[in-house]
């Protein structure tokens, strides 16, 4: 069910299943260039379990309101639309929260994991990376000749231009060398932005002395991923102290390709940890 | 000082600035960092249309809320102290809204606190004696003195002593191009601006400073306690008549007396 508010001035949209008064809140976060839809098999599998589940429309995407300001698609921003969007579920704050985010979404993950303290029972990040991890990651080579769009993102108006004529044609051919999703809703355009704002805030982001989060996490990458290197365990160590990490065959959107044996994943996981 | 429209729109600046301090109040977590909560409030304000600011937010956690060991300016600036779950918190954030400049401060606990109970009680007090300060024949100066005498009389630390030039106030104005992006560390060179292009004395009222009386003052009682300090900052109306009010009795830390 499509929920809507206006959030700090911009309409903002999320899918929301509710389940029992004080169920834990399970929340999506999608990445690009997909919509919440792309959440639809864990939605409905950890909604019969008992959870209430949350996924937000990306700023731009669906009923969330696109910004002119580009910084209101900044991760402060953006973790303060979460904020908001758990809080009108939950007004007093006293529910669990768990927060699950594949590509940029797990960046916005992990921030909002930074912000939300006791209530943050467990994260899950589906080939999804930390921007401190992705910032350190760009010195190397693979990894680079992965995210050349990314640099190209950078570009101020080109890649708006580029787009509007090529959309079509990348996505099919994504579609077919990556495994991008055909069946449900995709634009990069609406992303821009974000890469951007990411992109921005890494000098910060390098300079903090975060502290590693503490509930458990767990990392499910598949071997196939055209756009991210496997992490090492170094890497994910800086971010968290109770890492567990699954590599498993599949391609980047595992969880709508893989979506039985990923819930199953992730379900074992929340019944082992929590 | 502005017409009556105008200082509607001052208003509408602080109480933009004050749900500001209550909505990040309301998601603050132990374990954030001064730096992550003054950011946050930053964006919210910029989300609502702020293109730049009198001076950037401030979050003081703990021991630093009274300024402790501040040995120079840049000790003022939001650190990467972590809030611990009994400390004091204050906020203090001065956007300039459609040229509408607010200065708010904001002082709370997220847990139950006896002893800021009893100074947010004192700061109360001030609150009601301090339009009738500025309405007697008091100097600016000889209110700061009487401030400061009162602070300490009632057993606490007056943290103006360590603020730029010791203010306990400083006059606020409409300020023009407010749309255009400025230079903020962590003050706007739109306040620079307005400080000093009015000279710099009749803006800011210190211990030493006879300014004119008239106009709008963010006035910020600041005391020091045992571990912590504790402060609010609003914007005071002084008429050229000689009335001062305050510009909005709606503020949170009246509301929760």
């Amino acid at each position: 069910m499509v929920e809507a508010k206006v959030i700090r001035g911009r309409a903002t949209a999320w899918l929301q299943e509710n389940s029992a008064d004080e169920s834990t809140l399970l929340l999506f976060l999608h990445g690009c260039p997909d919509s919440p839809e792309i959440w639809q098999p864990q939605l409905d599998y950890f909604h019969a379990q008992g959870y209430t589940v949350l996924a937000p429309y990306a700023r731009g995407i669906g009923g969330s309101a696109p910004a002119q300001d580009r910084q209101r698609y900044g991760l402060d921003a953006i973790a303060l639309d979460h904020l908001e969007i758990l809080r009108s579920v939950d007004p007093d704050g006293h529910r669990k929260v768990i927060v699950v985010g594949h590509d940029i979404g797990g960046i916005h993950a992990w921030k909002l994991a930074r912000l939300l303290g006791s209530r943050l029972a467990a994260l899950v990040l589906l080939n999804a990376p930390d921007l401190s991890q992705m910032a350190r990651r760009l010195s190397q080579p693979r990894q680079l000749l992965k995210s050349w769009y990314i640099a190209l993102f950078q570009l101020p108006l080109l890649p708006e231009a580029w787009l509007a004529r090529w959309e079509p044609l990348l996505i099919a051919r994504a579609q077919k060398k990556t495994g991008m999703p055909t069946d449900t809703p995709v634009s990069i355009t609406p992303f821009l932005n974000q890469y951007r704002e990411a992109a921005r805030a890494i000098p910060e982001v390098l300079k903090q002395n975060d502290t590693p989060v503490t509930c458990p996490v767990l990392v499910v990458w598949s071997k196939d991923d055209a756009f991210l290197e496997v992490p090492s365990m170094a890497e994910l160590g800086r971010l968290a102290t109770a890492v567990t990490v699954r590599v498993i065959e599949g391609n980047h959107w595992v969880h709508h390709h893989e979506a039985a044996r990923v819930n199953a994943l992730v379900n074992r996981f929340f019944k082992e940890k929590l | 000082m502005g017409n009556r429209d105008n200082l509607e729109l001052f208003k509408k600046s602080q109480r933009l600035s004050y749900d500001c301090a209550l909505a990040i109040k309301a998601e603050l977590k132990e374990g954030w960092t001064e730096k992550q909560t003054a950011r946050l409030m930053d964006t919210y304000l910029r989300d609502f249309g702020v293109k730049t600011f009198f001076h950037k937010s401030f979050a003081w956690f703990g021991e630093r809320s009274r300024f402790q060991n501040f040995s120079n300016y840049l000790n003022f600036l939001p650190s990467e102290r972590r809030l611990r779950a009994d400390d004091v918190v204050i906020l203090d954030t001065a956007p300039i809204l459609n040229g509408f400049t607010s200065d708010i401060g904001y002082t709370f606990s997220l847990t139950p606190n006896a002893q800021l109970d009893r100074a947010m009680q004192l700061l109360r007090e001030f609150r009601v004696q301090l339009p009738k300060l500025f309405e007697s024949k008091l100097q600016t100066d000889e209110i700061w003195q009487k401030v400061d005498l009162d602070l300490k009389a009632a057993g606490y630390d007056n943290c103006h002593e360590q603020y730029p030039f010791s203010v306990l106030a400083h006059q606020v104005h409409h300020v023009p191009l407010s749309n255009w992006p400025g230079l903020t560390i962590p003050f706007s060179l739109h306040a620079y601006w307005s400080i000093l292009s009015r000279g710099i004395k009749p803006e800011l009222l210190g211990p030493k400073s006879v300014c004119k009386k008239a106009g709008l003052w963010a006035v910020e009682p600041h005391l020091g306690a045992h571990g912590f300090g504790a402060k609010f900052e609003e914007i005071l109306v002084v008429e050229e008549g000689g009335r001062a009010y305050w510009l909005d009795d709606d503020v949170p830390h009246m509301r929760s007396a």
